[in-house]
């Protein structure tokens, strides 16, 4: 009897043993970079205007939803990225339009694996863009950047407008 | 008639000692709250105090007279103006510094330019409006406060703020913009008028963009108002016309 149940604790020891393997989970790939998230055509959805001293001095009258003001909604954005790296960006639209002081030109960024900004450059000009969120499922997929505006002679930040684009 | 000839004379006499001895000027920055440091440069050319090298400054405010306003006829020191070439002269200062008050107590300042004796001075200058420290209600206004002539301006029109009767009767139905270039000279069209939308029972905007909406020059200022309609006393539907408010665009980068 008491060899039966020894023979029993030893089979049941031996399944625990043998049926507790590490499953073989699939690969999961090479991690997106936000870079190439914000890469692609673009089209442009939300535009908010800010008055930066408003915001600062908690005045009434902050910001303002101009999506509607002009036709901000025709507007696209393309950023290409090739080898690796930013290469070419365009902004077009059928109104003539301009969302920055110029059209087309190479665009890079602050940090390739986790950028905060995004410059476009065209020839000696540039123009200095903070991200604001990376496209993911939870923001559907939105790109959000922001432009700064200052005075030319003091450099103080006057005003600030957010661009939402979606694909 | 002789006494005609005697009044419109004196007049022009008047009007032309008064060009010659107003002040050219201008602040660095341009614009500036009353806690702001600002460098005040004075050209006296054309002035009774032009030619001369020890000049001083007698400046006064909505809230009182400079701290260096001590007497006429003998300016202290902190108020002498530092001579750069010619007629040009600098003085840096704030608006807190130079009369002593809060930033919520100062809106406005004025000077002239005199001798440290008084013997000799220039007339005293427009009032200089201080950027605000704090939020100020008006009938008028425009968002964002500071905006460039490629920026999206919006005007508002506040009803509950109006003091004059008809705009206080007037249903709001357009804002008519007119736009300038840096020599006043004014950009096509002659104007342009927006519908106004309804952002509450007692607020209108109209939204505009000056690059966009005006051709020729680059824009520079503009003028704004609201046009509207009332029922006059024979029941009849009369259009009526805000002031114009005046807004001079800020170079942005």
């Amino acid at each position: 009897m008491k060899a039966k149940k020894l023979f029993l604790y030893i089979l049941t020891i031996g399944f625990l043993i043998t049926g507790c393997r590490p499953d073989a989970f699939k690969e999961i790939g090479d991690a997106v970079k936000p870079v190439e998230s914000i890469t692609g055509q673009w089209k442009l959805r939300k535009v908010t205007q800010s008055d930066i001293n408003a915001v600062e001095k908690g005045f009434p009258y902050k910001t303002l939803d101009i999506t509607d003001v002009l036709p901000y909604q025709d507007v696209t954005f393309s950023l290409a990225f090739s080898n690796g790296a930013p290469g070419s960006f365009a902004t077009g639209n059928a109104s003539g339009l301009d969302l920055f002081d110029f059209e087309n030109g190479t665009w890079g960024v602050d940090d390739i694996n986790a950028p905060s900004v995004i410059y476009l450059i065209n020839n000696n000009d540039s123009a200095t863009l903070t991200i604001g969120s990376y496209p993911n499922s939870v923001n559907h997929n939105t790109l959000i950047i922001s432009v700064i505006k200052k005075d030319e002679e003091t450099n103080k930040e006057l005003i600030r407008y957010d661009y939402e684009f979606v694909h | 008639m002789k006494k005609l000839i005697t009044i419109s004379f004196a007049l022009i006499l008047s009007v032309t000692a008064w060009s010659q001895c107003a002040l050219t000027y201008s602040f660095s920055p341009s614009s500036f709250t009353a806690e702001d440091q600002f460098t005040l440069t004075i050209d006296v050319t054309g002035t009774p105090v032009a030619g001369l090298t020890d000049l001083y400054l007698w400046s006064w405010s909505n809230a009182g007279d400079a701290y260096f306003n001590t007497a006429w006829d003998n300016s202290p020191e902190d108020a002498k103006l530092t001579h750069v070439s010619g007629n040009i002269f600098t003085i840096t200062g704030s608006g807190v510094v130079w009369y002593q008050k809060s930033p919520g107590q100062l809106t406005q300042m004025q000077f002239l330019v005199k001798t440290k004796t008084g013997n000799v001075q220039s007339c005293d200058i427009a009032p200089v409006k201080f950027d605000p420290i704090e939020f100020i209600p008006s009938k008028m206004r425009v968002f964002p406060a500071k905006v460039g002539y490629n920026d999206v301006v919006s005007v508002y029109f506040h009803q509950d703020l109006a003091t004059i009767l008809n705009e206080q009767r007037m249903t709001p139905t357009k804002a008519v913009i007119v736009a300038y270039d840096e020599n006043d000279n004014e950009l096509t069209p002659a104007s342009v008028e927006i519908n106004l939308r309804k952002e509450n029972t007692t607020t209108w905007r109209a939204s505009f963009k000056p690059n966009y909406s005006f051709t020729g020059n680059t824009p520079a200022k503009f003028r704004y108002r609201f046009k509207g309609t009332i029922v006059n006393s024979n029941n009849e539907v009369v259009e009526v016309l805000t002031d114009f408010e005046e807004v001079v665009l800020t170079k942005l980068k």
